[in-house]
């Protein structure tokens, strides 16, 4: 028996090697096995016989290599050549056996494939990855399209968004389905036509300000007329190009045509199970809250990376700020912030000031969803000089925080301009492959400035990133001496 | 092409060596003289043993001999005798292994006999 098996184990060996001494090996293995009897020495022959393949078999192997060199020497130097390992050809059932291996695997892979993992979150942000959207779980999602199950609700932006936001999102209120996957229409005439009118029958419907509405859908439609998009024969530039169309004619970047190749399907609110999924992963990363001390001079420092939202997080956002209210001034780090929840953006800012302030949203329904909840008990900072510190990765609801502190005049930005997040409002689906998402806010922005959309907000202390930390300390002590 | 081989001298390939230098031997007994001769610490499995001694072979510092006459046994083994080329490899291994011994003892990590 024992002897079977290492005539087993000895087949690892190359099979030039075996030839030659195959059965002097065996041989040795019965010899020992002979003169080794009782349970000790057999283990200790056992040890022997293992470490002896561990040592030998690479070496083995490596004694193959140099049986090339001759060939490799003597061929003609450009003409390429090849050699055979071995004199004898490779047994057909080898073919047989690989042909087999390779077809098992090739199916346990695809059934994996098939059958494990449903994880919704990846999902969606996958089918947005393709299309370049990013699913924004906070969007209000009033449902404008008159809850007939339409409205998807997501916010997009024109750049890429930073990646980190789909893993530290919160499940998406709603988002795209990628189940069951039909192959795309044909792209033609009927087709644009049939955008051009959903689009239009949308904006006119849905869009805040019905001048504007009117006056962009004429002007979709009498380009349609004209023959302006025959030769668009891509459905993805076709939704570019009426974006940019959108945008120019309305004076609004918060227009975004979307087309997915995979088809748009809307699906239940989120589970239990994935807000559960948020929580954990929310309050593993303590809520975003990456570093909260204060420095030299009593300049409190908050590096926040995500606006969480504030029900789940209300508690670490309330130490936070407890524990900056100490502070004589305040630098708020949102150089890795990649948004979240609107919520989060009014209760810290709501820390700022010894009364409600206005903070424009374009994504909030209504004025009443617009202010902050100042003045809030226990806070030291209303009065506090603030400095916000900003990047090209600053972006969405961390956008939003700089804009109306910039625009209301309370803090000072220092930095480079944020990345420009489209944050709509609302997602209309046109067909199972284009949809429109546009400002849901009837409310007009109060601001001189415009906001962040596609433009990004301009910081006041243009510096590089990674100097801002440095240039806004030394702003800091400065205006802190005077005082 | 022996220089790249067995330099520097694996530890098997020297015991080898050292085990042909009184007698010649096969497989099995190539094993049991190195057994005995470092105490048991080293027991050569097959695989090494034969790697080792193909090399040797090929190199021409041991070669294959018919068996012995007195060999009773029905089945025919392959012996192997030490050649010039091998003793004198063996004996100047031998003589490196002085020298490391005599440093060692000069740096005073070693006080064993003096060989």
């Amino acid at each position: 028996m024992s002897e079977k098996i290492y005539a087993l184990l000895f087949r690892l060996f190359p099979s030039r090697f075996r030839a030659a001494w195959g059965e002097e090996s065996l041989d040795l293995y019965r010899q020992r096995a002979q003169h080794e009897r009782g349970f000790r020495p057999r283990v200790r022959l056992w040890r022997d016989l293992l470490a002896d393949l561990a040592v030998a078999l690479p070496g083995a192997y490596l004694r193959e290599e140099p049986a090339l060199s001759p060939a490799r020497e003597t061929g003609p130097g450009a003409v390429p050549s090849f050699t055979m390992l071995d004199e004898k050809p490779i047994r057909s059932s080898a073919y047989f056996y690989g042909t087999l291996l390779t077809l098992a695997l090739l199916a346990a892979v695809s059934i994996l494939a098939k059958h494990t993992g449903h994880f919704p979150v990846l999902r969606a942000s996958q089918a947005a990855e393709a299309n370049g959207v990013t699913v924004d779980p906070w969007a209000t999602g009033r449902g404008a399209g008159g809850g007939d199950g339409d409205t998807a609700v997501i916010g997009n932006g024109p750049g890429a968004p930073p990646a980190e936001r789909a893993s530290s999102g919160k499940p998406p209120a709603s988002y795209v389905s990628v189940a069951q996957s039909k192959p795309l229409a044909l792209f033609d005439d009927a087709e644009r036509r049939r955008v051009i009118a959903g689009i239009a029958e949308t904006v006119r419907k849905e869009y805040p300000d019905h001048a504007t509405a009117e006056r962009v859908s004429r002007s979709l439609q009498a380009n349609e007329r004209g023959g302006g998009y025959d030769t668009v024969d891509d459905p993805a530039a076709f939704a570019t190009l009426l974006t940019r169309q959108l945008r120019s004619a309305s004076g609004d970047t918060h227009f975004e045509v979307v087309f997915s190749a995979m088809p748009l399907h809307q699906s239940a609110a989120p589970t239990a199970e994935q807000d559960a999924q948020y929580r954990a992963i929310a309050l593993a990363a303590n809520c975003g809250f990456v570093d909260v001390k204060i420095l030299p001079n009593r300049i409190g420092y908050l590096k926040l990376d995500t606006f969480s939202d504030p029900q789940i997080c209300g508690g670490e956002a309330i130490a936070a700020m407890k524990k900056l209210s100490a502070a004589q001034g305040l630098i708020i780090d949102l150089r890795d912030n990649s948004g979240g929840s609107p919520e989060m953006v009014l209760f810290l800012a709501g820390w700022l000031f010894d009364k409600p302030a206005f903070f424009w949203n374009p994504r909030a329904d209504s004025a009443a969803n617009m202010w902050t909840h100042s003045p809030m008990a226990g806070s030291g900072l209303a009065h506090k000089p603030v400095w916000v510190l900003t990047s090209g990765r600053t972006w969405s609801a961390a956008e939003h925080f700089s804009y109306d502190l910039k625009e209301l005049h309370r803090a000072t930005l220092v930095g480079e301009t944020t990345g420009g997040a489209t944050d709509v409002g609302v997602f209309h689906n046109i067909d199972e492959h284009f949809g429109i998402g546009m400002r849901e806010s009837r409310v007009a922005n109060p601001y001189p400035d415009p906001d962040w959309a596609g433009r990004g907000v301009q910081p006041d202390v243009r510096v590089p990133a990674d100097d801002a930390l440095a240039a806004a300390q030394a702003r800091a002590l400065q205006q802190l001496a005077r005082r | 092409m022996p220089k790249r081989k067995l330099d520097p001298l694996p530890s098997a390939a020297f015991q080898i060596l050292l085990s042909l230098a009184g007698e010649d031997l096969h497989g099995y007994g190539i094993m049991r003289q190195i057994e005995e001769q470092t105490g048991g610490r080293m027991r050569l499995g097959p695989g090494t043993l034969y790697s080792s001694v193909q090399t040797l072979l090929e190199e021409g510092l041991i070669e294959e001999i018919d068996s012995p006459a007195e060999a009773v046994d029905a089945r025919r083994r392959r012996h192997y005798r030490l050649t010039a080329g091998g003793r004198k490899l063996a004996r100047s291994e031998a003589g490196r292994l002085a020298d490391l011994l005599r440093v060692a003892r000069a740096r005073k990590i070693y006080k064993g006999d003096y060989v």
